[in-house]
């Protein structure tokens, strides 16, 4: 079941060839998993038992993820691909929702659905890029990149089939530690060397950005 | 998780009410393309080239300091929901920020003098 | 509540789309958006052990993968502007540059 992930991806990679990936494609994945999503949601409010709710809530939030990351890492212009981000990290914010940890959800929008892309949304704006050219199909590249996901996603799902049976959700675990104020507790106790590390790491990415882009030189 | 069920049909309205009117007005709306409804309005000036002008680096400085103070403003929230619990230790507590932010601070006013805030 | 499994498989999924993206691909700007798909398949990973468990170190852990993910996007997209001065382009064949022949 899960090696038709890899096959499909390897389908829509803008390549030439055996079936060239038209742009009508795209379309329908984005209009399928939007309408999927809403059937679903419709689903979960029709039944409103809170377990299921949560249940289904998180099948289709991933699912939203995963269709989004698949147009991100096959469409050809950039902008696009930004935007579909967009909708992989709202997703992924919605699954951290289902898992009770709320801060994350928001954190996650806040930082890198608000902050990231927006940064990323400026580059491409910037930089006016030239579409990237369709490679050939059957290239080295595409099959190998397909060859080393799908080895991998293998050696993880062969790895996580006996953990399943040995780690079953909430074992013993109350509501408290995925509350902010348990993160806040073990980040200012003993993560405190990391958090102050954090703030030299930002230190240096502001001043390396500064540095690169070169605002002086301009002038 | 029941309570963001009120949440999920709240999105789920504004979804469907959104893609109602694209939708009515798409299919009701009358179109008419071409002809004077190309031109531009009124006194308006000819378009020249590409509405896609590259983007001014400044901005790409702007959104750098902004990602870099927003991963510290998240930090702050948790710090400061956490403050008032360990208020004993409320100096130690106090020191770790002053010098987390002490330090941010220092890029800061280094973005400061190169004039990546100046905005001509 | 959402068995452990499910919630690793879909980190993995997203890691592999991620990956898959990374090495197949040649414009820049989609391989720092494959690795930020990457890095929040992590997260993902993280925060559902971290669930699971009942340990809050995962999501510490998370909050400082965050950090990092800004610092690299800041910095790597400066390199990014740089090659675009230089190359007018922003495909990886152009770093062969930096190869030492």
């Amino acid at each position: 079941m899960t090696s038709v992930w890899p096959l499909l991806l390897y389908y829509l990679l803008p390549l030439v060839g055996l079936w060239t990936y038209r742009r009508g494609g795209r379309t329908g994945t984005l209009a399928a998993g939007i309408s999927w999503f809403l059937a679903a949601v419709a689903l979960g409010v029709v039944i409103g038992d809170a377990r299921s709710f949560a249940v289904i809530s998180f099948y289709l939030l991933s699912l939203v993820a995963v269709m989004t990351a698949f147009l991100v890492v096959t469409g050809t212009n950039p902008v696009y691909g930004a935007l579909s981000l967009i909708g992989t990290f709202t997703g992924i914010a919605g699954v951290f929702v289902v898992l009770q940890c709320e801060f994350f959800g928001i954190v996650q929008v806040i930082l890198y659905a608000g902050a990231i892309l927006v940064l990323y949304l400026f580059v491409v704006m910037m930089v006016d890029l030239p579409k990237e050219n369709a490679q050939k199909r059957g290239g080295v590249r595409g099959i190998a990149a397909i060859a080393t996901g799908l080895g991998l996603l293998a050696l993880v799902v062969k790895a996580l089939a006996p953990l399943g049976m040995r780690l079953q959700p909430a074992a013993g675990a109350s509501a408290e530690p995925y509350s902010v104020r348990a993160v806040g507790t073990a980040l200012f106790g003993p993560y405190l060397v990391p958090f102050e590390v954090a703030s030299l790491l930002l230190l240096v990415a502001l001043v390396g950005a500064i540095v690169l882009s070169g605002r002086e030189r301009e002038s | 998780m029941n309570e963001y069920l009120s949440v999920l049909v709240f999105l789920l309205l504004a979804t469907l009410v959104g893609a109602a009117l694209l939708v009515l007005s798409h299919y009701l709306g009358p179109r008419r393309r071409g002809g004077i409804k190309g031109t531009p309005v009124e006194s308006g000036v000819d378009p020249i080239g590409d509405a896609r002008i590259p983007f001014n680096v400044r901005f790409y400085l702007v959104g750098i300091l902004f990602i870099v103070f927003d991963v510290e403003a998240v930090f702050l929230y948790v710090w400061a929901v956490i403050y008032k619990q360990y208020l004993n230790r409320g100096a130690f507590l106090l020191g770790e920020m002053a010098l987390f932010i002490g330090i941010l601070l220092f890029g800061y006013v280094y973005a400061w003098k190169k004039g990546a805030l100046d905005w001509d | 509540m959402v068995p452990l499994t499910h919630v690793l498989v879909f980190g993995a999924v997203l890691f592999l789309i991620g990956l898959v993206g990374f090495l197949s691909r040649r414009n820049f700007l989609t391989l720092f958006m494959s690795v930020e798909i990457m890095l929040n398949a992590v997260n993902v990973n993280l925060i559902g052990f971290s669930r699971s468990l009942g340990d809050t170190a995962g999501q510490v852990f998370a909050v400082f993968v965050i950090t990092v993910a800004a610092a690299e996007v800041a910095v790597g997209l400066a390199i990014l502007i740089l090659m675009y001065r230089s190359r007018g382009r922003v495909l990886v064949q152009d770093w062969r540059a930096l190869r030492d022949n």
